[in-house]
């Protein structure tokens, strides 16, 4: 999906010649210790920040343009860190507001109310109150967004993501701030997103058991390079990752444990 | 709007029937009745061709404070210089309706052009200034108002600057002149009734969806896919075009325009009466209106001391009520609450939330 992408901020070079792909289906996850380049990364994937150097590619189409409403047309919504809502908005018009997209917005249309227009109007209304019950959040319909609690303006923010249609949603840090039962609901949440919606997932978390548990496939991030990527399995045994999250001395240890083990062994 | 047969008490008298039912369409019906007392209060026999006067700088206000609450209330950009497309739009009239270029086009067949060419201004103005946020668009707009009047005043040739244009034709419609103030009324009602109803539609529409998410969030708004910039231009042109309709018939009513009508304080006015009322709401924007221009008219005898009382209105209103005497949203109908969200499993009570 990317490649060579690369980011600078003045001197800094916060994301560097990442190659990152995101196969249809999969849960893909990108960790990192903070000051990774994770969240540049992130808004690079769904168009807020133009890449300095570099390509995405989403569904054959190029999207490294920073053009964030039309990635968003092409399928790619995202949530973000802090929930983001509307908060004078309740949480109908927050969803309603996600299909955006499927809208038509030409003045003189709505005012004639056209018959597209109505029908449009009636798919994204039959749509908001069919993801609000999806997400659990249908009682609280009519609450202005501001007076709901954190875990739901959570699950608000995924229903306005998900309102756009997207065949991919990137998640920023969808765990944080939360216990560990919320954790444990958001885990089934999103497993079937992509089991009953067929939405691909990309997931930018610090969770490590979340992140483990639900994602095919791994990438590393550390001070903006591309570390490491593959599976669960790879990525705990890596060396590169376990030095980067617990420093040197860890892979070192790492290191003196498996000549340890050798020696057992041997 | 049915409600479902759980949701009715089982057995209600006449009268309670009666009443649940003004109380559910108690907006509906003052709306009608401020409709009918405003078509029928110049005919009553108890207005003066003074207070009728007075009506039509309130309906002219009010529609521009209906305009101005697209930009400002829907999608929260701070514009200063709105009068300065009413200023567009009166000239327009002026130049096209008078003898200073012996032009002599019909007040109906200005408006639509005059309403166009303030919405081009407004295009044209806001493209490359609407990517500033908050403080520095209200600062740049601040600057288009104090332009369109230096050109006003300056550009003689065409304006001819401070004196004004005089002799403006009156207005008439199909042939028929309007030569009293009462037809400059029903006038000025008729436009206000299609602004209002235009406006309400498009902010009941997506549109309006777009333009509010925008004011909440930006960037949120631009990640559930709306095109921020052109709507942001879109509500602006809007606004424009309002005031650019109705400058016409401030011009040909007066006879007269010049630039000292489109000075700084107007778009204050304006501004004030769409903060005062309730940005986002047109009911409250529209009784914003009605009240600046009103409460100064009944203080005239104190003379100057009305803008002190005037001040101090505005001070308290805002100290009770920061959203305005009708803010964007007040309490929630009843029946909105009661009546759970298609194909959801509501618990039976669900508490009832004053906001």
């Amino acid at each position: 999906m990317t490649r060579g992408l690369t980011r600078e901020f003045g001197g800094l070079t916060a994301v560097n010649g990442v190659d990152l792909d995101v196969r249809e289906g999969d849960i893909t996850g990108v960790i990192g210790p903070n000051g990774a380049g994770k969240s540049t990364l992130f808004s690079m994937l769904a168009g807020a920040l133009r890449p300095t150097r570099g390509e995405i590619a989403f569904r054959g189409h190029s999207i490294a343009g920073g053009d964030e409403q039309r990635a968003v047309q092409r399928g790619l919504a995202r949530t973000f860190q802090s929930t983001r809502l509307f908060p004078q908005l309740t949480t109908r018009e927050n969803v309603l507001i996600g299909c955006s997209p499927h809208l038509s917005v030409n003045p003189l249309k709505v005012l004639l109310a056209t018959r597209r227009v109505r029908a449009e109007e009636r798919a994204a209304q039959a749509r908001t109150d069919e993801l609000l019950a999806y997400l659990d959040v249908a009682h609280l319909a009519h609450r202005r967004a501001s007076e709901l609690a954190y875990g739901d303006q959570r699950r608000v923010a995924i229903a306005r993501a998900l309102a756009t249609q997207p065949t991919l949603l990137l998640l920023d840090e969808p765990a944080a701030g939360m216990n560990e039962e919320e954790t444990a609901a958001l885990r089934d949440l999103l497993l079937r997103l992509r089991g009953e919606r067929g939405v691909s997932l990309l997931i930018v978390e610090h969770d490590m058991p979340l992140v483990m548990g639900i994602c095919d496939q791994i990438t590393v991030l550390d001070h903006g390079e591309q570390i490491a990527s593959g599976n669960a399995t790879t990525i705990q045994n890596d060396p590169r990752v376990m030095e980067a999250y617990l420093g040197s001395g860890a892979s070192r240890a790492s290191r003196r444990q498996r000549r340890v083990r050798r020696l057992v062994g041997g | 709007m049915l409600e479902s047969p759980a949701e009715t008490p089982r057995r209600e008298s006449a009268p309670a029937a009666a009443w649940r039912l003004l109380r559910r369409h108690r907006t509906r019906i003052c709306d009608a009745a401020m409709l009918i007392a405003i078509l029928v209060a110049p005919i009553s026999g108890l207005m003066t061709i003074g207070d009728v006067q007075i009506g039509i700088n309130m309906g002219l206000y009010m529609i521009l404070a209906v305009g101005l609450n697209v930009v400002v209330g829907y999608a929260g950009l701070l514009d200063l210089g709105y009068i300065a497309f009413y200023a567009i739009g009166s000239y327009t009239y002026a130049l096209l309706a008078s003898p200073q270029f012996d032009i002599h086009l019909p007040l109906l067949a200005v408006m639509p052009i005059a309403a166009l060419v303030a919405g081009l201004f407004g295009m044209a103005f806001g493209a490359p200034t609407l990517r500033l946020r908050g403080d520095y668009l209200a600062i740049v707009t601040l600057g288009f108002g104090e332009i369109v009047q230096i050109v006003a005043n300056n550009a003689t040739g065409l304006t001819n600057g401070p004196q004004g244009i005089y002799d403006i034709d009156p207005a008439s419609i199909l042939g028929i002149q309007l030569d009293d103030v009462t037809g400059y009324y029903y006038l000025i009602v008729a436009v206000g009734i299609v602004v209002v109803w235009s406006i309400s539609r498009l902010s009941r529409s997506s549109v309006g969806r777009a333009w509010e998410a925008i004011r909440e969030d930006e960037e949120a708004a631009r990640a559930a896919g709306i095109d921020t910039t052109r709507m942001k231009l879109l509500a602006f042109m809007i606004g424009a075009m309002v005031a650019g309709l109705v400058g016409p018939i401030f011009a040909a009513q007066q006879a007269f325009v010049s630039p000292v009508s489109f000075s700084l304080d107007q778009s204050i006015l304006v501004l004030a009466m769409v903060i005062l009322g309730g940005m986002g709401n047109i009911r409250g924007v529209l009784l914003g209106a009605a009240i600046l221009t009103l409460v100064p008219e009944l203080l005239r005898s104190t003379a100057a001391a009305r803008f002190v009382v005037v001040g101090a209105v505005m001070t308290l209103v805002m100290i009770l009520r920061p959203g305005g005497l009708l803010p964007r949203r007040g309490p929630a109908p009843l029946a909105e609450i009661d009546r759970p969200a298609l194909g959801s499993a509501v618990p039976a009570a669900q508490p009832f939330v004053p906001e």
